[in-house]
């Protein structure tokens, strides 16, 4: 620890940052490879159009039957759509490069684990961020219709809890997808992990051991403050800290090639 | 022996998952049945046995692993996993501990206001709230964001929300018909709030966490009603009614004691029927000025008029006795249904009841004089109508309204406040009849609600009249045809159908 710290004083700060400069860049290179392979296949657009259709209808449902312009149904579902096509976006990360026998190849290539896993985690990110983009008229619609008068701070705060839920569930699918080279098996891993993550929100309301730790553990009960037009820092750390988790754990499944 | 040991070997994996699967059973009835020790301690028992015995079977195969360089590697990776977790964990612990909100709100609705935060953070004891909302309604939404609040301000206030439908037992043990009623319970004692918000909650939750008890005295000895009488005359029903409602209720006989006693939060004057000595009102007006709170209860001359006092106040009473035309009794022009509720603290309950009433059996005739004393906000609660008048002769054959007769309305009740350091405020509210509230009368109507009301908002400490509503704006929405059919045609047709086309060109063109 101490030689490594000594190292980085000794270190100019201009090369520090070259190097950091350099890491991104390649991290972003892997990042750019997948989002290029993703969206040259049916994949992206078929889950972008099931996404947009569910997101679409639900907003629909709420503002004409429900005639409301309290949202907060539509990005609980929204999240749910999300837990299931995720899955679909994740599934062939990793699993699809091993299949092909390409992961050794970028592996052995003077390309890191972490830059390896963090690369694909971007390029699935970028779906996300498509795919919430592109709801963005919801807002804008909603802000149209009710004549200004809606509150879009819930809207926004939604969207940047969506946005942490989003990681910390793509970062699941990246693990599941190390794990395994069948990319049907990897998306009902991470499926079934994401379900599970759901079904523990039923037992939160009320009170004993099983409610507080479902409380504690549950992405959707921390997600739901963030509909709601609450930022809280526990959450934030929560889904940051879930994504670190499973990135590192992936990273720790590439590591074992050395090992297995 | 042998043979079992080959068994074990050849379904190593079998084992490992039975073993698993015991240890998960002995899990879920931890948690569900925790009583029932013998249960999950035997499920997990089963499960750690044949793990123990996998590892005890495969002991040199697993000692071999753990020595190669594979496995030493295997290991390593496999323990600093775990490692980083905990650290994980720990840090998701502390960040749940130390948590700072962003409320990005128009009207800062997930902010609990100042005052409440002063009460709520000052709590030191166990306090369970349930609420019984309706599980698909928006309330239920609303009242458990909120309760939330109060939870992460204090892990002492435990909360929950319930639906009444699922869980019945839970509302039959908590007294709660329907919905929208929300329960306070702390040290035994019960608060419950119907609907309400902010403001309510922090009330109730002030009143079953307090300790000392809220001392109510009723002045005697100048032929007031007796406080604790059960005869019609009597105030014994109010005297339980507010016992039960934790005050505490004494008796103040001023000439021997000489001072209101310390512990005085509402002194009471229901009706005296003579003048109070000087050196009594003495004491009780320096008990004022030190932010003292009064309910003062008037009765038709000859009984006193306290003018002097009122003239502080900024009202003025007259002799005779209010006469009310058409909101009486039977043809009893002096029996009034007082309606009409200004908008005030102590009227708020009864905003919603516009059909009920306070009856006032012989009310005294008070004006509001045209200005009012600099430093007291003075508020009417009840007036009489405009068609009353006051009457000087009413047992005296006829009534009728003689020319020096003046008209209504009359107030029937005010509130009267006035600043006397910044936190510490002077409370009265002048009543114009001490009958109502008698054992004969308060079962009437809304007659022993308003009584109490008016001692609660005496009593209550500011913390509780000072927090605003907050002002939600409209969340309905309404969609014109034209809208209708443009969002759905936009947001399930076309885009999803762009999306789709786009994906089909790039694929045409990567092809080609």
């Amino acid at each position: 620890m101490a030689q490594a710290t000594k190292a980085l004083v000794a270190v100019k700060p201009k090369e520090t940052f070259a190097r950091i400069g350099e890491w991104l860049a390649v991290t972003l290179a892997v990042a750019l490879r997948e989002v290029r392979s993703l969206f040259s296949s049916w994949v992206a657009y078929v889950t972008l159009a099931f996404f947009e259709i569910w997101a679409g209808f639900f907003f629909f449902a709420i503002a004409r039957i429900g005639q409301t312009s309290d949202m907060r149904y539509l990005f609980w579902n929204v999240a749910v759509i999300l837990f299931i096509v995720l899955p679909m976006v994740t599934m062939r990360l990793l699993a699809e490069e091993r299949r092909l026998g390409t992961l050794e190849l970028l592996l052995t290539s003077p390309v890191t684990d972490w830059q390896v896993v963090l690369g694909k985690f971007l390029g699935a990110y970028y779906w996300l961020v498509i795919a919430l983009g592109l709801t963005l008229y919801v807002p804008y619609l909603v802000y149209r219709f009710s004549g200004g008068t809606v509150d879009l701070g819930p809207y926004w705060t939604a969207y940047i809890g969506l946005l942490l839920f989003g990681a910390a569930a793509i970062s699941v699918g990246v693990f599941w997808s190390a794990l395994t080279d069948n990319q049907i098996i990897s998306a009902f891993a991470t499926f079934g992990t994401l379900l599970l993550a759901y079904v523990i929100t039923w037992p939160t309301e009320g009170t004993g051991t099983l409610a507080e730790i479902c409380r504690k553990v549950s992405l959707y009960y921390r997600y739901q403050d963030f509909t709601a037009g609450l930022i809280q820092s526990k959450d934030v750390i929560f889904f940051l800290l879930l994504t670190f988790a499973f990135l590192y754990l992936a990273v720790q499944v590439l590591g074992s090639r050395k090992w297995r | 022996m042998k043979r079992f040991r080959q068994l074990v070997k050849a379904n190593a994996l079998l084992v490992g998952i039975l073993g698993f699967i015991a240890i998960l059973i002995g899990l879920s009835l931890y948690f569900a049945q925790p009583d029932k020790k013998w249960a999950w301690a035997f499920a997990w028992a089963v499960g750690l046995a044949l793990w123990v015995g996998l590892l005890a079977f495969h002991f040199e195969e697993v000692l071999r692993y753990f020595i190669s360089q594979r496995g030493r590697m295997g290991a390593n990776a496999v323990l600093s996993s775990i490692f980083a977790l905990g650290v994980l964990v720990l840090l998701v612990y502390i960040a749940d501990r130390h948590n700072a909100s962003l409320d990005w709100t128009k009207t800062k609705r997930h902010t609990l206001s100042p005052q409440t935060l002063r009460v709520v953070r000052n709590i030191n004891k166990e306090v369970n709230v349930i609420a019984f909302y309706d599980v698909n309604s928006q309330e239920f939404v609303r009242v458990r964001d909120l309760l939330k609040r109060y939870e992460a301000a204090n892990p002492k206030i435990k909360t929950r929300v319930v639906d009444p439908r699922i869980e019945p037992a839970l509302a039959r043990q908590y007294e709660v018909t329907g919905t929208g009623i929300t329960v306070f319970e702390a040290d035994g004692k019960r608060e419950r709030v119907s609907f309400g918000s902010e403001k309510e909650f922090t009330g109730a939750l002030i009143k079953v966490t307090r300790d000392e008890k809220p001392t109510v005295y009723f002045l005697q000895g100048h032929g007031e009603h007796t406080y604790d009488s059960f005869a019609d005359e009597g105030y014994g029903m109010l005297k339980s009614g507010l016992e039960q409602l934790n005050y505490q209720v004494k008796e103040l006989k001023l000439l021997t004691e000489k001072t209101v006693p310390k512990d005085c939060d509402v002194l009471v004057i229901a009706g005296a029927q003579r003048d109070l000595f000087p050196q009594e009102k003495q004491a009780i007006k320096s008990y004022l000025d030190k932010g003292g709170r009064l309910l003062l209860m008037l009765e038709p001359a000859p009984a006193p008029s306290f003018s002097d006092w009122l003239n502080e106040w900024g009202l003025e009473a007259k002799d005779g006795m209010v006469v009310e035309p058409a909101n009486n009794i039977l043809g009893d022009a002096a029996a009034i249904f007082a309606f009409g509720f200004r908008f005030h603290d102590v009227t708020r309950p009864f905003q919603k009841a516009r059909q009920e009433a306070v009856l006032f059996i012989t009310a005294r005739p008070i004006k509001r004089k045209t200005e009012t004393p600099s430093g007291v906000v003075l508020t009417e609660l009840i007036e009489t109508s405009a068609s009353s008048w006051r009457e000087e002769k009413l047992f005296q054959g006829f009534i009728r309204k003689d020319p020096n007769e003046e008209s209504g309305p009359f107030v029937l009740a005010a509130a009267v406040e006035k600043s006397v350091t910044d936190k510490k405020k002077t409370r009265i509210v002048v009543l114009a009849d001490s009958d109502f509230a008698t054992n004969r009368f308060i079962r009437n109507l809304l007659n022993g609600a308003f009584a109490a009301n008016c001692i609660h908002w005496l009593a209550e400490e500011d913390v509780l009249i000072d927090i605003p509503p907050k002002d939600e704006p409209p969340q309905t929405l309404f969609l014109s045809r034209q809208q209708t059919v443009f969002t759905f045609v936009w947001s399930v047709i076309v885009l999803p159908l762009a999306i789709l086309i786009s994906g089909l060109i790039v694929w045409l063109t990567r092809r080609s």
